[in-house]
C-alpha cells in the first residue's frame, strides 16, 4: 500500500495532463503543511528560554500556524534551541525519530549551529547537523524573535518547493 | 561564633588542623579556612556535624587542580548557629583518594560523584562511585589541567 501511494504521484505525472494534477496537489498539500507547522515543545539551554518567550503571545506565532505540541508524535518541526551536549545527542536523535514524516529541523542559535561559545569544549556537539538534517539555521546568541519568525517564513518557502512525485531529501 | 572562636574550638579537638593562609597578594578570606590531613576528613566532618558546632549543611564540595596537587574544598554552614567554615584537603595528584562524607551529609553524594567525574578523586565508602555528568563511556577527567579531549563522532 505504501509503495502504491509512493509511486502513484510519479505514475500520474507520466500520464497526459498528469503533471498539472500533481502540481495542483503539490500546492494544496504544501500549503496545508506549511500553514500548520507544529513545533515540539523542547529546549536545551539558554536559547530555549528565549524560544519560550518567542512562542508566547507577544510575537503571536500562531498566525503562522506555529503552535507548540508536547509530544514528538504530534510535531512536524523541532527547534534545536540551545547547546547540544554529547550526552544529549542520542536522545535528541531519538526524539527526532519519533516524529512523523514529513519533519523539519530548525537549528536555533550559535550553539546548535556550530557549538558556539563551547566550540572547544569536551562535551558539546559541534553543530546539531552532526546528528540531524537541518533545514534552516538561525544565527544569534540567542537569536532575536524576529529571526525566529524569519526562520519559519524561510522554512515555509522551502516547504512550498516540495513535490509529492519524489522525495526532497 | 566568630572565626577565632571557631578556630580555637576546632584546634582543641583536632590539633592537626591548621588555618590556611591566603596566597601572597590575595585578599584575606572572609570565612575561616582550614587545611587538614586527608586521613582525618571523615572524623572531623562527623564531629563538626554532630558536635557543638552543628555544621548541619554542606553547601558545596568541589575539586581544584593546583597542578602539583589536587584539592577538595568543603563549604559548611550551620543553619542553627549561622556560622560558616571552609575545609581544604590536599591530595596526591597521582592517586587522589579520600574517604566519603556521604554518611555525614547526604548532599555529598552527587557532589562527590561530580568531583570524581571531573577530577578523578576517588571517594572510598561512597555508595555509588560512578560518573554523574559526562556522557556514557567518557574517558579521562576533563577539569584536570592536563586533560586533552579526544575527538569523537560529534567533533
Ligand atoms: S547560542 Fe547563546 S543563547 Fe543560545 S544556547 Fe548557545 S549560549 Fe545560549
Amino acid at each position: 500500500m505504501g509503495l502504491v501511494l509512493d509511486k502513484a504521484p510519479y505514475i500520474i505525472e507520466m500520464m497526459p495532463g498528469g503533471s498539472y494534477v500533481v502540481t495542483s496537489m503539490d500546492w494544496v498539500i504544501n500549503w496545508s503543511r506549511k500553514s500548520s507547522l507544529w513545533p515540539l515543545s523542547f529546549g536545551l539551554a539558554c536559547c530555549a528560554i528565549e524560544w519560550m518567550a518567542d512562542v508566547g503571545s507577544r510575537n503571536d506565532f500562531d498566525r503562522f500556524g506555529v503552535f507548540p505540541r508536547p509530544s514528538p508524535r504530534q510535531a512536524d518541526l523541532i527547534f534545536i534551541s540551545g547547546t547540544l551536549t554529547k550526552k544529549m545527542a542520542s536522545r535528541v536523535r531519538r526524539l527526532y525519530e519519533q516524529m512523523a514524516e514529513p519533519r523539519y529541523v530548525i537549528s536555533m542559535g550559535s550553539c546548535a549551529n556550530s557549538g558556539g561559545p563551547f566550540y572547544d569544549s569536551y562535551s558539546v556537539v559541534k553543530g546539531v547537523d552532526k546528528v540531524l538534517p537541518v533545514d534552516v539555521y538561525i544565527a544569534g546568541c540567542p537569536p532575536r524573535p524576529e529571526a525566529v519568525l524569519l526562520s519559519i517564513l524561510k522554512l515555509q518557502e522551502k516547504i512550498m518547493t516540495e513535490t509529492i512525485s519524489h522525495k526532497n531529501d | 561564633m566568630t572565626n577565632q572562636e571557631l578556630l580555637t574550638k576546632i584546634a582543641e579537638k583536632f590539633p592537626a588542623v591548621a588555618e590556611s593562609k591566603p596566597a601572597a597578594g590575595a585578599l584575606p578570606a572572609f570565612n575561616l579556612t582550614l587545611e587538614l590531613p586527608s586521613a582525618s576528613i571523615a572524623e572531623v566532618c562527623a564531629w563538626l556535624k554532630t558536635g557543638e558546632l552543628k555544621f548541619d549543611y554542606l553547601a558545596s564540595l568541589s575539586g581544584v587542580d593546583l597542578k602539583d596537587k589536587l584539592q577538595v574544598v568543603y563549604h559548611l554552614y550551620s543553619i542553627e548557629l549561622k556560622h560558616k567554615l571552609i575545609l581544604k584537603v590536599n591530595l596526591d595528584r597521582l592517586n587522589p583518594e579520600l574517604s566519603s562524607v556521604n554518611s555525614v551529609w547526604q548532599a555529598a553524594n552527587w557532589h562527590e560523584r561530580e568531583a570524581y567525574d571531573m577530577f578523578g578523586v576517588k571517594f572510598t565508602g561512597h555508595p555509588y562511585p560512578e560518573r554523574i555528568l559526562t556522557a556514557e563511556g567518557f574517558e579521562g577527567y576533563p577539569l584536570l589541567k592536563d586533560f586533552i579531549a579526544k575527538p569523537d563522532q560529534y567533533d
